[in-house]
C-alpha cells in the first residue's frame, strides 16, 4: 500500500505542475527547478486524495479483471451458446458482475 | 648437459643526484593512446524525476594536456511508469559537456557520441552541436519497456525491475590543458521515471530494488 501511495504522490506533483517546472524527488524530498511553481503541501495533499479516490473506485473493474474468463474462453462460450442455444457465456459474465459487484 | 654456475656477485653503490637524468614524464611527453587520468561518479541513490529535460549523473575533468580525447563510459538503470499505454512515454538519452562551472541549463552543454541521425521535436535535449558532430541522442525510444498497470506484475503492482543503459564512445573537446570540463549525463522524458531505481521507488526504507548508475571519464593523450 505504501508503494501506491508514493506513486500517488508523483502522479499527484507532475499534474498540479503540468510541465512548469522540472523536480526531482530523493528520500523523499522534492527539489524544483522553479520553486515559484512548486504546488503546496495542501495542494498536494487534495490531489492525492482525488487520484486516490479515483483509483479505488474502480477497483472492483481490477477485480473482476482477475476472474473473467480469458477472451478466447468467452468466444468459445458464445459459439457453443449459439449452436446449443445455452446461456453459458451470458451466466458466466453474470457470475463475475454478482461475486464482485459494483459499489454503489 | 653442462651445468651452469650462477654468478653470486652483485652490484652496490649510491647513485648520486647528477647522474639521475634530469627529464622527468609529464602528460605533455607521454605517447598518444595514454590514459593521463580518470574521473568517476557513482549515483547510488534512486531519484524521482519529473517529465522533462534533467540531468542525471555529472563528473568534472580538469585536462592534463592539450587536444586530448575523452573517452566517455556509461552505465545507468531505470524504470518507466506504470501505465498499460507506453506509446506516450518518449524519452531521449543525451550525453554534453561544457567548459567552466556546471550549469543546469541544458542549452549550456554541447552534445557529443550521439547517433548519427536527425531527430527532431521531442527526441533530443537541446544542446548544442549538430548531428554529424554526434549531438544526437545516444539513446531514443518511444515506448520504453516495463510492466502493466498494477496487479498485472505482482502483488505490488507495478515494475520491479531497471532497465540498463549502457554507452561506450570517444570524442575530442578541442580544449588547452587545465581546462575544466563538465562531462553530464541527461534524459529528456515526456512522463516520470526513476533513475537507479524501480518505478515504485518510495524512500530509504524501501529501496528493495535497484540498480546503480555511473559516468566514468578518461583523458586520453594524443
Amino acid at each position: 500500500m505504501a508503494q501506491e501511495t508514493k506513486n500517488f504522490k508523483v502522479k499527484a506533483i507532475e499534474a498540479l505542475v503540468d510541465g512548469a517546472t522540472t523536480w526531482f524527488m530523493e528520500n523523499d524530498v522534492v527539489t524544483y527547478a522553479d520553486e515559484s511553481k512548486a504546488p503546496t503541501d495542501v495542494q498536494i495533499t487534495a490531489k492525492i486524495k482525488e487520484l486516490k479516490d479515483a483509483w479505488d473506485a474502480i477497483e472492483y473493474k481490477r477485480d473482476r479483471l482477475k476472474i473473467y474468463p480469458s477472451i478466447q474462453d468467452q468466444l468459445d462460450m458464445q459459439y457453443h451458446d449459439t449452436v446449443n442455444g445455452t446461456t453459458t457465456w451470458k451466466d458466466a459474465i453474470t457470475k463475475v458482475k454478482s461475486d464482485v459487484p459494483k459499489p454503489s | 648437459m653442462a651445468l651452469i654456475k650462477t654468478n653470486t656477485r652483485s652490484l652496490s653503490g649510491v647513485l648520486t643526484s647528477n647522474q639521475v637524468p634530469t627529464q622527468t614524464i609529464t602528460s605533455a611527453t607521454l605517447p598518444a593512446g595514454t590514459p593521463l587520468q580518470m574521473k568517476h561518479h557513482h549515483k547510488q541513490t534512486a531519484t524521482q524525476y519529473s517529465s522533462g529535460v534533467q540531468k542525471v549523473m555529472e563528473v568534472e575533468l580538469t585536462t592534463l594536456k592539450v587536444n586530448s580525447k575523452i573517452k566517455i563510459d556509461i552505465n545507468y538503470h531505470d524504470d518507466k511508469p506504470n501505465v498499460d499505454n507506453r506509446d506516450s512515454h518518449n524519452r531521449a538519452y543525451q550525453f554534453g559537456y561544457k567548459t567552466g562551472s556546471a550549469s543546469s541549463t541544458v542549452g549550456n552543454y554541447t552534445g557529443r557520441g550521439g547517433r548519427l541521425s536527425s531527430n527532431s521535436n521531442y527526441e533530443h535535449c537541446s544542446m548544442q552541436g549538430n548531428h554529424a558532430d554526434g549531438n544526437s541522442p545516444l539513446e531514443n525510444t518511444d515506448v520504453p519497456s516495463g510492466g502493466g498497470l498494477g496487479g498485472q506484475w505482482g502483488n505490488w503492482g507495478s515494475d520491479y525491475e531497471v532497465n540498463g543503459h549502457s554507452y561506450s564512445f570517444e570524442f575530442s573537446p578541442s580544449v588547452a590543458a587545465g581546462t575544466v570540463l563538465q562531462l553530464s549525463f541527461w534524459v529528456n522524458a515526456q512522463g516520470t521515471f526513476v533513475a537507479s531505481g524501480p518505478h515504485y521507488f518510495l524512500d530509504a526504507n524501501n529501496h528493495y530494488n535497484g540498480a546503480v548508475s555511473s559516468i566514468h571519464a578518461t583523458e586520453i593523450s594524443v
